[in-house]
């Protein structure tokens, strides 16, 4: 059973909500650097970052984060392969990093994702932004900005579609076996 | 059917036949080419001392509803058209839009060739006019005479705070010649709402312990309404998310520094598209603009536009770079008007929402 | 603007993704592409020329954009076909699978446009994708996804889409037992309707508005079915129906390009309802909710052009219902075009080929982004049905004039005023152009007990039904609550009759005969009322100095200046039409569509403007039908959308001063009334089709040009051909046929004259007659040569070098493609007017098409 909580339209203001919030937040943009999760945090952040160019004409770098061996909705999962950064063509020391997922669930990936930043160099600071906060965290992190607070079920699962690779915008809770 | 004239600080004058109230008025002539929605343009307070022309051809087929009313009591000096619908058909009729005006003391006057009217008034901006029985000497020495007031925010703004209660987010609204159309889409988002005149101060507002904070639309030139308002202004949305709508966003744009000016040719309508420049999208809007802000008056540090209208390359929409405070120059109430602009409420509201939880 | 600058600069590649990604996964058209347009096939009930106004649009936009494209159709009467702004045009049937396929692949075809072929175009679609034809071929469909075109031909399918959209659709239900259609008539309510499921014979619909009749319909209907099973769908007659049109583009964005209200209730056909634009009895919310509604549809079915969503509306209940979803080109647009002014049909094709709205470049007569801008009215327009059953009647055949749910019209004026009072006017005396038919006590002796009968259950003279009702004393509440019809529309028809009331009273008066022109009484009816003539009100009116002035029909209402060329005429203070040049054509098209012709009349008289404008010449036509191919901005230099009496085109003749007046021949009291002012008309010769053709009968077509400045002995024998019911077919292997001469006299005027003759009966029944347009068709498509240009160069004495070639390598040019034939198109106007018998005769005949064995490339020398 799949369930829409955020449509297209939903999802757009959300993004565009948070593109305010982190120009609010950073007072501007000169010195900030996204990275998205990969997959759909890729998408998302590209999302950001071409709204960010609409708005001040300014392009922003934006990495890519591949957490394939990291699975936190699975439990007790071992990380497989360690966190990377690739088609970023920046350092991150001294920037403002805004780490952009589609869901935030227990801030293990994050943590991953901010130790794979930390590798490269030492940004001034991190900030997480996140499509979809489902809740169920089980290490002290919290996201910036927030598009959607979601509470779930342990056994529910939310799925994030974006058009780019699946054809359509809607976050979805997904109930029972797929 | 009595013939009465419809004359312009031009020299010019109109024969038509009358509707609505034989009162002798005056004020300032603009026209609206919207295709639906008289009974909400007519009751809007920004069209406080003036007379509206309406270019689409007919108006009054729906009658009046409870539902259109945009204040209680309109006063718009005129109405002037090709042709009035002298019966109303609609549903929940309760008045023809003749004895409707004649009720409020609200005259009209139908048989003018409005397409000329409209194409003269598109060059000549801030015309006055009066509707009047004899288009003598006399009633042009008179239109010429008169001077209209500057204050007419302090004419139909509420003297005394009152309560719209719900039980969502805490919104007061600062009421500059409010629409009922944002208390309406506030109702829907199921807002607890207190209106406060406009001349409240910070403190006071603040008092309320408010989640948001809205600066309603009005009618006038921001420039009349003192400084104390923008310090006003200025302090709020330091503290609070604030949303500024039509006289609001002017009002907004001058407290931080923005200049405005009058514009070449008044727009009212709801047909230009609307570009929200973030998204790169289109949308359209009720727009009732005799004032914008000068785009190169904006400090780009402090304000980000938001949007723009395609047609006139106006400003539509503002926000503060540092603060959770926005403007829109359209009414996004679609009360009357296309509905995709209500999403600036569910922005508002949500901003809102997200402050509150933070507090 | 500042604006524009930045915008210019967002080139980053960052930024086109964004574009692509977030805002859908339509495609945008590459130049690479070849693209085949699917073409209309014949004219038929409800299609006349629009789609062939809305394909030469469509060519024109693609030459423009440097596209490679393919344009397939059979129709005689396109004119497309031959002007199609470089397109490879193919004669072939676009309806046939086979055909198509064909095309695609001996031309190499990538993308499909469907929007411009109507129905026809969009069921060929369906079938190849239904193959998987297109899919393995790697053909995409410009305008649509596959899955909407399948859902555009798939009733159950839509309706399911949208039920999940949240979108109200009528509630149909299959029952196989009485009592599971009872529970279906207690869910949705009465009244319903029933019908079988796969009935014996003909189907039907049932209304049924209690359990009795449902009892009834019940059993008739189960009884009827192959399956024993009906359909009992939930009744929505009598609510108000109305259409909105609405624009996406491939990034999203949506605009509102015009919406009109059915006087009639739903129950009318949508054609056969007299239309109004823009809305007259919605609210701002009604108005605002189905303009939303109608965007919702279009996202979801990720429409890139324009789409019409029919509307039923329940003011009391204050809820609608989704009736049709066409996203194509179709008469609604052709409609909405011609009211506002805004070129659908141009943006709609740049819209497909993946060019955003803000993108859309239109010609300098509009204002900077009129692409973008929602059109706005300050006229009213009324679209007014014509029916044509009294052809029928006065050949003995007796038809049902009762209007339902199934077409009956045969085509509509379109007639604009500043009021409704006015617009409707003049659509009316567009449509009856016989002012006999158009009295107000027309009906006088109509009982009173006939006269509710046909109020509760309207017919084709309904206008003249209700003005009648109000003549008798019914009020405005009574007649809406008989009628379904707005109360509204009473004060409007009360208006009238009033007026009526007091010109009668006022018989000469100056003032009143200025408010009856106001209002949009012409001088028929002012005559009628006055007792007297029409050229003596004409007379009077000019005397007084009350003559027309011309308002430009414009998208913005008057707030931007617009140089759009196109006028229609009311009284009032100013004038906006300025003569042309010294160098004028005024041209009278043929008009409305009635019986036969009228797609033949329309592609004539195009060609005849198209020629003018090639001969540099200014063109001012006048027209008044809204499907109308010669109204399209893009043939003329002026378009009047005025009706076609006298006293409208004496008014346009007054203000332009043409150095010609081209008129189509049937037009005869119009001939006389102008030569008799010593106006140069030049007559555009025909007859009717309906005079000539019995099985069996040959034809020698010749030109005639009584100054003779062609070169060549007059007249000039050019083709003959053959009729075998229902095929004309270009004769091509014959030898010549001597000692046909045309009866003295017969050919008095300069133009195309066919001689019948009996290859069988020795010649014994030579008939000369103008040649029919419709021949003009065969005759184009057959040889390749434009004859009507030629005709026009010979009447302006501009005939070419190779114009005399082509008349003195008579007779007999040879056809292209060996026999080419040219055959009737059989519609069942019996069935749709319930005839007790067959209607005969050409004159009920709407349409053909060319016969191919395969499909070749056609050319033609204009």
């Amino acid at each position: 059973m799949a369930k829409e909580v955020v449509d297209a339209m939903a999802m757009q203001r959300a993004l565009t909500r948070i593109t305010y919030e982190i120009i609010e937040r950073n007072r501007g943009i000169g010195n900030l650097v996204l990275i998205g999760v990969k997959t759909r945090g890729v998408y998302l952040a590209d999302r950001i970052a071409s709204r960010l160019h609409q708005l001040e004409d300014t392009v922003v770098p934006v990495g890519q984060l591949d957490v394939s061996g990291y699975r936190d909705d699975i439990a007790n999962s071992e990380p497989t392969t360690k966190a990377a950064i690739s088609n970023l063509n920046t350092s991150v020391t001294d920037k403002k990093v805004v780490l952009v997922d589609d869901v935030l669930f227990t801030g293990r990936t994050i943590r991953a994702a901010m130790d794979a930043i930390m590798d490269l160099g030492r940004p001034n600071s991190i900030n997480l932004a996140v499509l979809v906060d489902r809740g169920h965290r089980e290490l002290p992190i919290r996201a910036d900005f927030v598009g959607k607070n979601i509470p779930t079920a342990q056994n529910e699962r939310i799925q994030v579609s974006v058009n780019e690779v699946d054809g359509k915008d809607s976050v979805e809770i997904i109930t029972g076996k797929d | 059917m009595t013939e009465r004239y419809l004359i312009l600080s031009d020299g010019t004058a109109y024969k038509g036949q009358a509707f609505g109230s034989p009162a002798t008025t005056s004020g300032t002539i603009v026209f609206n080419t919207s295709v639906t929605g008289y009974q909400e343009i007519i009751t809007d307070p920004i069209y406080h001392n003036q007379i509206i022309v309406f270019t689409t051809p007919t108006i009054g087929a729906v009658g009046v509803n409870h539902e259109s009313y945009e204040s209680i009591l309109p006063t718009a000096k005129g109405v002037v058209v090709r042709e009035v619908a002298e019966v109303s058909t609609n549903r929940q009729r309760s008045l023809s839009l003749d004895q409707f005006l004649r009720v409020h003391n609200i005259p009209g006057i139908a048989g003018i060739d409005t397409r000329q009217l409209v194409r003269k008034l598109r060059t000549h901006n801030g015309l006055n006019a009066s509707i009047v029985d004899v288009a003598d000497e006399h009633a042009f020495d008179q239109l010429n005479a008169i001077v209209l007031t500057n204050q007419q925010v302090s004419q139909v703004a509420t003297p005394r705070p009152y309560a719209n209660p719900g039980m969502g987010h805490n919104i007061v609204v600062m009421d500059f010649g409010l629409k009922s159309g944002i208390l309406r889409e506030l109702a829907v988002r199921d807002a607890n709402v207190t209106v406060v005149p406009y001349t409240t101060t910070a403190d006071d507002i603040l008092n309320l312990d408010p989640d948001g904070i809205i600066l309603s639309s009005g009618p006038g030139d921001p420039r009349d309404l003192g400084k104390d308002i923008l310090t006003t202004i200025k302090t709020l949305e330091t503290r609070v998310p604030l949303l500024g709508i039509g006289l609001g966003h002017e009002l907004f744009a001058l407290a931080n520094g923005a200049t405005i000016q009058r514009l070449p040719v008044a727009h009212q309508g709801m047909n230009h598209p609307i570009r929200e420049i973030i998204t790169n999208q289109i949308m359209y809007a009720a727009q009732a603009e005799e004032y914008g802000v000068e785009r190169d008056s904006i400090n780009r540090d402090q304000l980000l536009i938001t949007h723009i209208d395609l047609i006139d390359g106006s400003i539509q929409g503002l926000r503060h770079r540092d603060y959770p405070a926005f403007s829109v120059q359209f009414f996004p109430d679609a009360a009357p008007g296309p509905w995709e602009a209500t999403q600036v409420f569910d922005d508002f509201i949500e901003l809102t929402g997200i402050r509150g939880e933070q507090h | 603007m500042a604006e524009e600058t930045s915008q210019g600069a967002q080139t980053t590649a960052q930024l086109a993704a964004f574009n692509q990604a977030e805002h859908s996964a339509e495609k945008t058209a590459s130049v690479h592409q070849r693209l085949l347009v699917i073409g209309d096939g014949p004219n038929d009930f409800g299609h006349e020329t629009e789609l062939d106004a809305a394909t030469y649009q469509t060519l024109s936009v693609l030459h423009k954009h440097n596209y490679d494209t393919v344009y397939l159709n059979n129709n005689p009467f396109s004119f497309s076909m031959e002007n199609a702004c470089g397109a490879t045009v193919i004669m072939g049937d676009p309806s046939d699978v086979a055909t198509v396929r064909q095309v695609i692949e001996s031309e190499h075809i990538t993308s499909i446009v469907p929007t411009v072929g109507g129905l026809t175009a969009m069921r060929t679609v369906e079938e190849l994708i239904a193959h998987d034809y297109l899919d393995d071929k790697h053909i995409n469909v410009l305008g649509m996804p596959l899955t909407t075109v399948r859902l555009i031909n798939n009733p159950a399918l839509m309706n399911q889409t949208l039920r999940d959209l949240g979108e109200p659709v009528i509630t149909s239900q299959v029952a196989s037992t009485t009592s599971d259609a009872f529970d279906i008539a207690r869910q949705v309510g009465f009244p319903v309707i029933v019908k079988s499921v796969a009935p014996r014979g003909e189907g039907d619909r049932v209304l049924a508005e209690n359990a009795d009749q449902l009892d009834v319909a019940l059993s008739a209907a189960f009884e009827r079915s192959r399956t024993r099973q009906v359909i009992v769908d939930q009744s929505i007659v009598g609510l108000k129906e109305v259409s909105f049109e609405v624009l996406r583009d491939a990034r999203g964005t949506e605009l509102l390009l015009g919406a009109m209200e059915d006087m009639d209730p739903v129950g009318i056909h949508a054609a056969d309802s007299i239309e109004v634009t823009p809305i007259q009895t919605l609210t701002d919310r009604e108005y605002q909710k189905l303009r939303q509604a109608a965007f919702h549809v279009a996202r979801r079915l990720h429409i890139v052009g324009v789409m019409h969503v029919q509307f039923a509306l329940d003011p009391v209940l204050d809820n609608y219902f989704i009736m049709k979803v066409n996203p194509y080109y179709d008469r609604v647009s052709a409609m909405l075009s011609r009211a506002s002014g805004y070129p659908i049909a141009l943006v709609a094709a740049n819209v497909m080929t993946g060019i955003s709205l803000p993108e859309v470049r239109l010609s300098s007569r509009f204002a900077k982004r009129t692409a973008l801008i929602e059109p706005v009215l300050d006229h009213v327009v009324v679209r007014f049905p014509i029916f044509a059953f009294d052809e029928a009647e006065r050949r003995g055949v007796k038809v049902d004039r009762q209007l339902t749910t199934v077409q009956k019209s045969v085509g509509a004026t379109l007639g604009i005023g500043r009021s409704l009072e006015e617009a409707m006017l003049k659509a009316m005396r567009a449509a009856h152009y016989h002012n006999r038919d158009f009295a107000f006590d027309a009906l006088s002796k109509l009982s009173d007990n006939d006269l509710i009968q046909q109020l509760i259950h309207p017919h084709d003279n309904r206008m003249m039904l209700l003005l009648e009702a109000i003549r008798r004393g019914y009020q405005s509440d009574e007649l809406a609550e008989l009628t379904q019809i707005d109360e509204f529309y009473f004060h409007k028809l009360r208006n009238i009759y009033n007026l009526e009331v007091d010109i009668a009273a006022h018989s000469g008066s100056e003032e009143w005969l200025q408010r009856a022109k106001y209002y949009g009484f012409s001088d028929g009816l002012i005559a009628q009322l006055w007792q007297t003539n029409a050229d003596a009100v004409m007379n009077q009116a000019h005397t007084a100095g009350i003559i027309p002035t011309y308002k430009t029909v414009e998208p913005t209402a008057g707030e931007f200046s617009e140089v759009v060329p196109t006028f229609y005429s009311t009284y009032e203070l100013e004038n906006e039409s300025r003569p042309l040049a010294d160098n004028t054509a005024l041209v009278v098209t043929t008009g409305a569509f009635r019986l036969g012709d009228g797609a033949a009349g329309e592609y004539v008289m195009s060609t005849v403007i198209s020629e003018l404008h090639q001969q540099g010449i200014k063109t001012v036509v006048v027209n008044n039908n809204p499907n109308a191919i010669s109204l399209i901005p893009q043939l003329t230099d002026k378009q009047y959308l005025e009706p076609q009496e006298i006293s409208d085109i004496l008014g346009i003749i007054d203000l332009e001063h043409p150095r010609w007046v081209f008129v189509p021949g049937n037009r005869l009291k119009l001939i006389g009334a102008l030569r008799l002012r010593h106006i140069n008309v030049i007559v555009i010769n025909k007859d009717k089709a309906s005079k000539a053709a019995q099985d069996g009968d040959q034809f020698l077509t010749r030109v005639v040009y009584h100054t003779n400045k062609i070169g060549v002995a007059d007249p000039v024998e050019i083709a003959q051909t053959a009729y075998h019911a229902p095929t004309h077919r270009l004769v091509v292997d014959n030898q010549g046929v001597p000692g046909i001469d045309a009866e003295p006299g017969s050919m008095r005027q300069s133009g195309f004259y066919n001689t019948l003759f009996s290859a069988f009966s020795g010649h014994s029944r030579m008939v000369t007659t103008a040649l029919p347009f419709p021949e003009f068709g065969l005759l184009n498509k057959g040889t390749g040569i434009n004859w009507i240009r030629m005709l026009v160069r010979a009447l302006l004495d501009k005939t070419t070098a190779a114009d005399r070639r082509d008349f003195s390598q008579g007779p007999f040019i040879t056809a292209t493609r060996g026999d080419v034939e040219m055959v009737d198109i059989p519609v069942n106007l019996d069935t749709r007017w319930r005839a007790n018998l067959p209607l005969a005769g050409a004159q009920f005949k709407l349409g053909a098409k060319i016969n191919v064995k395969f499909p070749y490339e056609f050319k033609i020398i204009n």
